[in-house]
């Protein structure tokens, strides 16, 4: 496939913090429809990675290309206006609004009268109708009118995936959807996760290894912010130098 | 559904008991009364910064003060020209906005809280020391209200201009709570729960708050306008932190974001203002001891306990 019309194409990346090398020189390319998984150790950049790709962050140096166009310091909402959603690792909804709230904000974000002043909110049916549709799919129909801040850490996890699906995305940066969550609930997302349709590409950051190798057709492997390997979870398994990494650990 | 007209009825109460307390009150509490809907307003406009943005503006007299001293000007140099010198102080005071507003928004928290504090106390040192302008200290006396005869009313009687401005105050209620319930409302509500997430989401942040920077400078330009020709006069203190201060306690006072709270607090805070500054000059002292009480007792001000219940008709 042209890599220009690759969901998203990395070109040599690099970010510092004053003296802090975070990443360098990273290149990643995704192709239509595929699910990919960054592994690595803690502080390994894999979140800082996603903030440049969504635009939290500008690069330090290199290229980041959205579906054939070049977005490096692009502000994040031109990049969602493009079909890119994130999740964040640390929970980043709203906190005092209800659950049905936060999801009304994620199907309006793409609606030209998200601007308007005049008619109330609640006129626009179809908002609405998409936000409750989506409720009822994730399992989160009986909780529309809870308080965010009320719900346990899982539903808001969950909601966390659920706000960026409501965007309906093309690509899709999922941050450790499962972190923090007990086995049960990391189960239930996973399968939900399994569950989204291949026309999402998907970019899954994940701890739980065997999470990220059963969702993942390639795993990319960061370490002290380079690309240490990347290949099928077969390849990646056998790298000796995961291995290494991961001493001690199952992989 | 019986329970939904609750609301239209007490409104309509509340409105038909404003409408007649002129007929029973001596014309003392009704120009009271004037400056309590004029802080209403004026309180309604700062907490579509603070309870809906979440933007602490410590200048928010900026508007106010700004679109008083224009229409001040106006009336009293040039001509008493209702219409125009109206039109000129809302385009003063938006104006003032939307320039501050693009320093302002570039910081957050309490660095916003410093940077609208010193750009308003900029335009008070303006007013204090170009008294070929602006009287300087002594602030421009003799004022005439506005002069609407060409619609055959007469708001020198302080009845008339009772009524007047108890017709903006339902008015500016009406458009606030159209505006609070529309998606762009929504929207601010998003942003001040979370910026990030908003970004995230497609939203142009900077864009809304910019926005609602300048129309809640707008609505605090027109209870600057209200606020002139009703005292006949205009001076310093109307730029003043004072007067920033004082409207965000009355906001805090009330509840911030619960749309009722801001009112009730301009209503207290007007009175309690009224009643002391009969028998001791240190009103500061004194709104500086409700501040620190309303923080302890009462953090989430005096409807904090019935945001559950509000929420139901006011978006919050
Ligand atoms: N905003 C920041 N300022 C300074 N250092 C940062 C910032 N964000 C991340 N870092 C540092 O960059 C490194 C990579 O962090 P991060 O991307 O969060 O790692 P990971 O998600 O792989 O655990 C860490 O050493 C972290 O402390
Ligand atoms: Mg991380």
């Amino acid at each position: 496939m042209d890599s220009n019309v690759a969901p998203l194409h990395v070109e040599n990346v690099s970010k510092n913090f004053g003296g802090l090398q975070a990443l360098l020189g990273v290149n990643l390319t995704l192709q239509e429809g595929e699910r990919r998984a960054i592994i690595g150790p803690n502080g390994a950049g894999k979140t800082t990675f996603f903030h440049l790709i969504s635009g939290v962050l500008t690069p330090s140096s290199g290229h980041i290309h959205l579906f054939g166009q070049e977005v490096t310091s692009k502000p994040p909402y031109r990049r969602a206006a493009l079909g890119l959603a994130r999740t964040f690792q640390i929970n980043n909804l709203f906190p005092n609004l209800s659950v049905l709230d936060n999801i009304v904000l994620s199907v309006q974000a793409l609606e030209k009268t998200k601007f308007s002043m005049f008619k109330p909110m609640t006129s626009y049916r179809h908002v609405y109708l998409r936000a409750e549709e989506l409720m009822e799919q994730w399992g989160l129909a009986d909780k529309g009118n809870t308080t965010v801040r009320n719900l346990s850490y899982g539903d808001q996890r969950e909601l966390e995936v659920v706000m960026a699906l409501a965007q309906e995305p093309k690509l899709l940066l999922l941050d450790e959807p499962t972190g923090g969550l007990s086995p049960a609930e990391t189960a239930t997302v996973t399968a939900m996760l399994s569950q989204l349709p291949r026309h999402i590409t998907v970019l899954l950051i994940e701890h739980d290894m065997d999470v990220a190798f059963t969702m993942a057709d390639r795993v990319t492997v960061f370490y002290m912010g380079e690309v240490l390997a990347e290949g099928t979870p077969q390849e990646v398994r056998e790298n000796p130098k995961v291995q290494e990494i991961y001493l001690g650990s199952p992989i | 559904m019986r329970r939904s007209f609750l609301p239209i009825i007490l409104v309509i109460a509340g409105l038909a008991i404003l409408a007649i307390l002129p007929k029973v009150l001596t014309s003392y509490y009704v120009g009271l009364l004037v400056t309590v809907l004029i802080f209403g307003i004026f309180a309604l406009s700062l907490d579509l910064l603070l309870g809906h943005c979440g933007l602490p503006s410590l200048g928010h007299a900026a508007s106010f003060g700004t679109a008083a001293y224009v229409a001040g000007f106006l009336s009293l140099k040039i001509a008493n020209n209702a219409p125009v010198n109206f039109a000129a102080a809302l385009f003063a005071g938006g104006a003032v906005a939307a320039i501050f507003g693009l320093l302002a928004l570039r910081t957050r928290g309490i660095y916003f809280l410093m940077i609208t504090l010193a750009l308003s106390q900029v335009l008070w040192g303006l007013a204090f020391k170009w008294k070929s302008a602006t009287g300087g200290d002594d602030g421009m006396p003799g004022i005439p209200r506005p002069n609407l005869s060409m619609l055959g009313l007469d708001l020198t009687p302080v009845n008339s201009y009772y009524y007047f401005t108890l017709a903006l105050f339902v008015l500016v209620c009406i458009l606030m709570y159209i505006l609070i319930r529309s998606p762009f409302g929504h929207s601010l509500r998003g942003i001040r729960e979370s910026e990030s997430r908003m970004l995230a989401l497609g939203y142009n942040v900077w864009a809304h708050q910019y926005v609602a920077f300048i129309i809640a400078g707008l609505f605090a330009a027109l209870a600057g306008i209200l606020y002139v020709y009703y005292n006949n006069m205009v001076s310093p203190k109307d730029l003043h932190l004072i007067t920033s201060a004082k409207v965000l306690l009355m906001v805090i006072l009330g509840g911030t974001g619960t749309f009722l709270g801001p009112i009730l607090g301009a209503t207290l805070i007007v009175l309690l203002e009224n009643i002391v500054s009969g028998f001791t000059e240190r009103w500061l002292l004194i709104l500086g001891i409700i501040y620190v009480l309303v923080i302890m007792l009462a953090p989430k001000g005096l409807l904090g306990p019935l945001r559950g219940r509000l929420r139901r008709w006011i978006p919050m």
